[in-house]
């Protein structure tokens, strides 16, 4: 699933991320786990959006991102909006629906 | 959480640059090219204290990641660090991960450089505060 609205020009950084939420909730799941799961941790302003980025559009990692940054969880709170926020449900949240099944980069710790 | 993999990109070598991207993607919200930002940030307000105290952060970061990866390293946790470029840090990455690629991967990213000429402005002037040089052109 190509999670294209990341780069709408109008939308400021929080609204980017809710709409990416809205994408998220209505995409499909997926049951079974990737084969591998990768992190990739760096410090801010690193290029390593550009790398995660560069990885996503062979369709093949997953969709990396900032998954564990509080913005992004914040944005799964608002548009979700579980009853009592849990990490491994969220967890299960992002490998479902943003990995592929040849490895789920899951986490870019941060941007 | 398990992780398969652990992967740390090189780190850049200007940590002044870096720490005025980070101060720069604080103050205006933007944190990519391609979002509109909360507010407009005159130069003259991305003061040396500012980019000082980002640089603090990303040190902090640094040293946080330096020591929770040394009990990574002896866990069963595989740690690549790879100091390459970032072609090839990336087929790299497809390779360890076994994702299969014919010959070169055509990836294209919507990341753009946030860089601005008037970066150069506030390094100087940070230059100056400091009585040396910190960042090459």
């Amino acid at each position: 699933m190509p999670l294209d609205s990341m780069d709408s020009a109008s939308k400021t950084f929080d609204e980017r991320l809710y709409a990416l939420f809205e994408q998220l909730r209505n995409a499909a799941g997926r049951s079974q786990p990737p084969r591998k799961k990768v992190a990739i941790i760096s410090t801010p302003r690193c290029g390593s959006k550009f790398f995660c980025e560069s990885l996503a559009s062979t369709g093949r990692s997953g969709y990396p991102a900032e998954w564990m940054n509080p913005s992004y969880v914040n944005a799964y709170a608002r548009v979700l909006k579980p009853t009592n926020l849990k990490l491994s449900e969220y967890v299960n949240f992002i490998i479902g629906r943003t990995t592929s099944p040849d490895a789920g980069l899951l986490a870019q710790l941060p941007c | 959480m398990y992780f398969d993999r652990i992967y740390r990109p090189a780190e850049k070598e200007q940590k002044f640059a870096q720490a005025l991207s980070y101060a720069k993607a604080n103050m205006t919200g933007q944190w990519r090219v391609t979002d509109k930002p909360t507010r407009h940030v005159p130069t003259d307000e991305i003061t040396n204290s500012i980019v000082i105290g980002a640089l603090h952060q990303l040190s902090l970061w640094d040293e946080f990641y330096e020591s929770h990866l040394a009990k990574i390293r002896s866990s069963e946790l595989l740690l690549r660090r790879l100091f390459v470029g970032p072609l090839r840090y990336f087929y790299d990455v497809l390779d360890d991960c076994g994702i299969e690629r014919q010959g070169i991967v055509d990836f294209n990213c919507a990341v753009g450089i946030q860089r601005v000429d008037s970066d150069r402005t506030v390094l100087s002037r940070l230059e100056n505060y400091l009585g040396c040089r910190i960042a090459d052109e």
